[in-house]
């Protein structure tokens, strides 16, 4: 179901890696020696699965886990059915939980980095073509060392995640309901009846 | 996995809920981590404590119990019946092909593969239900059009069984594409799995119908004691032990897509409990050839003593009346048997009625034609509980073997 491997896209010089690790280590107690680990060695992304629709936006989560003694930075994601964007969901003064898209997510050290409906995610900007339920979507995650960590997600129906985003509107766009159901969630969830959510459940309304 | 007492019992089983939840219940399982080790399988491993005496079982061992879905047969049918049952029939729509009926079976498999161990399912918008897996078995079954539509040729005994002079069948019981047992000893996870189960399911079908039946609480009676319908006659006495090499020979099939696979025969059978009033003790009991009380054959003795037959009463006739339903069941043919696991119904009475209640027959057998049809041909004929009982749904599905943690539910009909 879900495959795993990791291997560096391009020859990173160790030098180039060092100064990484070197820099990430640099306020720890106790730097480690550096080594010419690739970043995604260090990395299991599990229980992943992304929103089925028709076309336009959905979205792909999962629990990202970081072995290494040291935080690692996810940089970018890619699938060949869209392009594909790094999604947080941030508190604005207001209170208001958004979505606003990031350049990157870091993962603590032996630590978990959540993507789920409500919060972070990797965002499909435009399907080249319908996810339907049961298909199975391939990603690759590339991390700030060139290293890149592949998988594949099950799609399955879903009800929330109605992420409705307008990439180039202005720095935060719109929020969406995240299923706890705030009053600011709510509010946003008027603007997303041509959101791309409503496609997944199109043409089962008629049982 | 190994930090989560939950999976001890259950090694087959593969990712584990999402972090979060998986640290909730981590935390709120904290005290009772030790005394779970042993559960599976629906048992329990009580620990020893140093003076010899067992520690009791923590209070929701029956809540953490979890059956294996992961084997060479589905579960379900070797389970021991659970408390609570929901049978769903679904149709497939229109234009729905090969390629569909994979990724719905691997969707339904891997929820029903987590479900069952108490394991979150992908993308559950209400995670904390899935966290009481009470013995939850998922069983599927697929119809005629299923296996029609996967372009292989159902075997001659999947189809509608044939008229039967007492059936008064409602079509709103009766068929399906593909069938899902959820069983379990807590009718929340029933719910929470069906609620899953249909989400996954919807995409590709849509309901034909459905039914919830029960049986006793679990913990209420020792295990083992043979359910009771509610004409309070004991009913399935007869099934052999599964696992007995009996039990296998008469369910399990042998060849093709549906070797360790078997059939499942479901009759909603709706009882006349107003007119089974009118009926006084003996009379209740000669129309079975059983006692009320602890089962036995009216010629005496216990609940699996053999009846006889030919015995004779002062009158000089037989004491097991011709009419008696353990005798017209009965064939001289030993292959002629089949293993049930039926479940009660007790649904809301019609107006002006104060019941509406019977039960739903589940029988398993490896040939649906040379096992269950020639029994039912002879209740037919002559069983004076017809009187009191009507067939009011009927349906027949083929029940795919097991697969493997990366496999799926019907990967030998569908690969």
């Amino acid at each position: 179901m879900i495959t795993r491997t990791a291997r560096r896209l391009t020859a990173v010089t160790a030098g180039a890696l060092a100064a990484v690790l070197l820099t990430s280590c640099a306020g720890g107690a106790q730097p480690e020696p550096a080594e010419d680990a690739p970043a995604a060695d260090a990395v299991t992304i599990d229980d992943v699965w992304v929103k089925a629709a028709d076309e336009g936006m959905t979205s792909a989560f999962g629990v990202l886990r970081n072995a290494a003694e040291e935080p690692v930075t996810v940089v970018e994601v890619r699938s060949p059915i869209s392009p594909m964007e790094l999604h947080e969901t941030v508190e604005n003064e207001a209170g208001e939980m958004l979505m606003r898209e990031t350049t990157e997510f870091s993962l603590p050290a032996g630590g978990e980095f959540l993507l789920e409906p409500g919060g972070n995610h990797f965002m499909l900007m435009d399907l080249a073509e319908p996810v339907r339920p049961g298909d199975e979507v391939a990603f690759t995650i590339v991390f700030d060392d060139d290293s890149t960590l592949d998988f594949s997600a099950v799609a399955k129906e879903y009800g929330g995640a109605q992420e409705h985003y307008v990439p180039g509107e202005e720095d935060e766009h719109e929020g969406h309901a995240d299923g706890a159901g705030s009053d600011s969630d709510e509010q946003h969830a008027e603007d997303e009846h041509d959101g791309h959510g409503e496609h997944g459940e199109e043409g089962h309304d008629d049982e | 996995m190994s930090d989560d007492p939950r999976a001890a019992g259950n090694r087959d089983a593969h990712t584990g809920p999402p972090a979060g939840l998986r640290r909730r219940q981590l935390l709120g399982g904290a005290a009772i981590g030790a005394g779970i080790l042993g559960a599976g399988a629906g048992g329990f491993g009580l620990a020893a404590r140093r003076d010899g005496t067992a520690e009791p079982p923590p209070e929701d061992a029956y809540g953490t119990a979890t059956v294996p879905f992961h084997g060479k047969h589905q579960a379900g049918i070797l389970t021991t019946g659970q408390a609570h049952a929901t049978l769903l029939a679904l149709d497939l729509r229109p234009g729905t092909g090969r390629d569909d009926l994979r990724r719905m079976m691997r969707l339904l498999s891997q929820d029903a593969a987590r479900l069952t161990q108490g394991e979150v399912p992908l993308a559950d918008s209400e995670p904390e239900l899935a966290l009481v897996p009470a013995r939850l078995t998922v069983t599927f079954g697929f119809g005629p059009g299923l296996v029609d539509t996967a372009g292989q040729a159902p075997p001659s005994w999947l189809a509608a069984l044939p008229g039967f002079g007492v059936d008064r069948l409602d079509p709103a019981y009766c068929d399906g594409d593909l069938l899902i047992e959820v069983a379990a000893d807590d009718p929340v996870t029933v719910a929470h799995a069906v609620r899953m189960l249909l989400k996954d399911a919807r995409a590709f079908t849509g309901i034909r119908w459905t039914q919830s039946g029960f049986r006793r609480a679990r913990g209420t009676e020792p295990g083992g004691t043979t359910m009771r319908n509610l004409f309070g006659q004991i009913d399935g006495t007869v099934n052999p032990a599964p696992g007995s090499e009996d039990f296998d020979q008469l369910v399990w099939c042998r060849e093709g897509w549906l070797a360790d696979g078997t059939s499942l025969v479901i009759r909603r059978i709706h009882m006349d409990l107003e007119g089974w009033d009118r009926l006084d003790r003996p009379g209740r009991e000669q129309s079975v050839g059983r006692t009320l009380g602890n089962g036995a054959p009216l010629t005496g003795g216990n609940e699996h003593d053999e009846p006889d037959f030919e015995a004779l009463n002062a009158q000089g006739f037989t004491v097991i009346p011709p009419f008696a339903h353990i005798r017209r069941a009965r064939s001289e043919n030993p292959r002629e048997r089949i293993v049930r696991r039926s479940y009660n119904y007790d649904d809301p009475p019609p107006a002006g009625q104060i019941s509406d209640s019977g039960m739903i027959f589940m029988s398993c057998q490896a040939d649906v034609d040379r096992q269950f049809v020639p029994i039912q041909r002879r209740l037919d004929e002559l069983d004076l509980l017809n009187q009191w009982t009507t067939p009011v749904g009927s349906a027949v599905f083929a029940v795919p073997p097991g697969c493997g943690a990366d496999g799926y539910i019907g990967e030998t009909l569908l690969e």
